[in-house]
């Protein structure tokens, strides 16, 4: 028989197709009608239970950020087998760090107070962001953020530089620089991106410079472990805790990481190209809660959130989504 | 989402002046959660409703102009989601109306 209709998404758990299309004109409006009734006509909500309404009604108050994503929000709740596992990401959610305007504003802010806290001056200080020559990402996005925040701007705004082998050839003997990364995680890469900078400017022969790090938010123990490795001060506007770990303590704490485990376990082993394992509870176990609006999300949050393939290779249409 | 039903079936069924879970507006009229939140939230903001958690009533303290709002709340509209869908005429030959 020939379909006259969309096939619907196939329903993991029950979110209603709501888009129907009729692509031929020599159809029969019996048979039409028929399918319609049987698999669209409806305007109504499949059936939840009161448990995850519950939820729904909990987290619309506390991130409203989540209301225009009902649907990835439901998917995420039928991925959960047990009503403790529904718990566990419904308070993750609720703890979330959604960067937004206002967030945005506030680092923004402060970042521009951290600068002259450092007393750093425009003619002989460089901010520069982490990315490399020939990539686009969250550093250089931050920085073009920043770049009218840092007063007076006339005099700072020519002092940012969009990647670091653009800086290793500018910088100059006595100069500072600031190396500002949208979001922290582990520490590692900021690390690496010192260890490459300072080669570059012991290349050229520049050996007298100083290191500031900056970020809008980052992990906790992450700063602190580029703090301690790094010896140079490092600035977050927002510092966050890890999303279990440092927030359950006991029988709660081993009880939230058994779930999360067996979540994961929903999840595909690989995902172009990159092995689950290698992201459990996110980037080197960095269990984030933490994603700029509209933007990328970062590989250090639970993999839940953004890991776009469920077994079997059944698409999984998730709360974050990740490029890269 | 239609939050025009939502908020029309809402005003109906807290018109009694009780209490009622949300979720009882999910199991008989099958709208979802964010349709009730959304209705729910809309009313809030107009003084109409009080809520609670996840239950809600009607306002104690209600007005002249509340009533107002209500009324015309209380209308209803077709779903645009069903504007794609022509209904058979009840009249036919083949179910034996004439």
């Amino acid at each position: 028989m020939t379909r006259y209709l969309t096939d619907p998404v196939e329903p993991s758990f029950h979110y209603r197709a709501e888009s129907i299309s009729l692509t031929s004109s020599n159809v029969d409006p019996d048979t039409v009608e028929q399918i319609f009734l049987d698999k669209h006509m409806t305007i109504a909500a499949a059936h939840i239970s009161a448990d995850a309404l519950n939820d729904m009604f909990q987290l619309y108050d506390a991130q409203p950020w989540v209301k225009q994503l009902h649907e990835e929000l439901t998917e995420l709740w039928s991925i959960c087998s047990s009503r403790p596992q529904q718990i566990l990401v419904r308070d993750l959610i609720k703890e979330f760090c959604m960067f937004d305007a206002e967030l945005e504003a506030t680092a923004c802010k402060k970042f521009n107070q951290q600068i002259h806290a450092w007393e750093l001056k425009p003619n002989t200080t460089w901010i520069v962001a982490v990315a490399n020559s020939n990539e686009v990402d969250g550093s250089t996005a931050g920085l073009q953020k920043l770049k009218n925040k840092v007063f007076p701007y006339e005099s700072w705004h020519s002092r940012f530089i969009s990647n670091i082998p653009s800086a290793g050839g500018v910088i100059k003997n006595g100069d500072h620089i600031v190396l500002f990364d949208d979001f922290i995680g582990t520490g590692k890469k900021m690390l690496r991106k010192i260890g490459w900078l300072s080669d570059i400017l012991k290349e050229r022969g520049i050996e007298e410079f100083s290191i500031s790090c900056a970020c809008f938010s980052g992990m906790e123990f992450g700063i602190r472990h580029l703090a301690e490795q790094s010896n140079v001060p490092v600035f977050s506007s927002i510092l966050l805790k890890r999303g279990i770990s440092e927030r359950y303590t006991g029988d709660e704490l081993t009880s939230a990481l058994a779930h999360m485990k067996e979540l994961e376990d929903q999840l595909a082993p690989a995902y172009k190209g990159k092995k689950l394992t290698d992201y459990t509870l996110g980037y080197e176990k960095s269990e984030s809660l933490y994603c700029a609006i509209n933007d990328n999300c970062p590989n250090n949050v639970f993999p839940i959130l953004w890991w776009a393939i469920r077994k079997n290779n059944i698409p999984f249409k998730t709360l974050l989504q990740r490029a890269g | 989402m239609n939050i025009n039903t939502a908020i029309s079936e809402l005003l109906r069924t807290i018109l009694d002046k009780e209490w009622h879970a949300a979720y009882e507006m999910h199991n008989r009229f099958r709208l979802s959660a964010l349709e009730i939140y959304e209705a729910i939230a809309v009313l809030q903001q107009l003084g109409i409703v009080e809520r609670q958690g996840t239950n809600v009533r009607l306002s104690e303290r209600l007005e002249e102009r509340h009533l107002s709002i209500m009324n015309r709340l209380s209308k209803t509209y077709r779903p645009p989601q069903l504007e794609v869908y022509i209904p058979k005429p009840l009249t036919t030959r083949n179910n034996q109306v004439s």
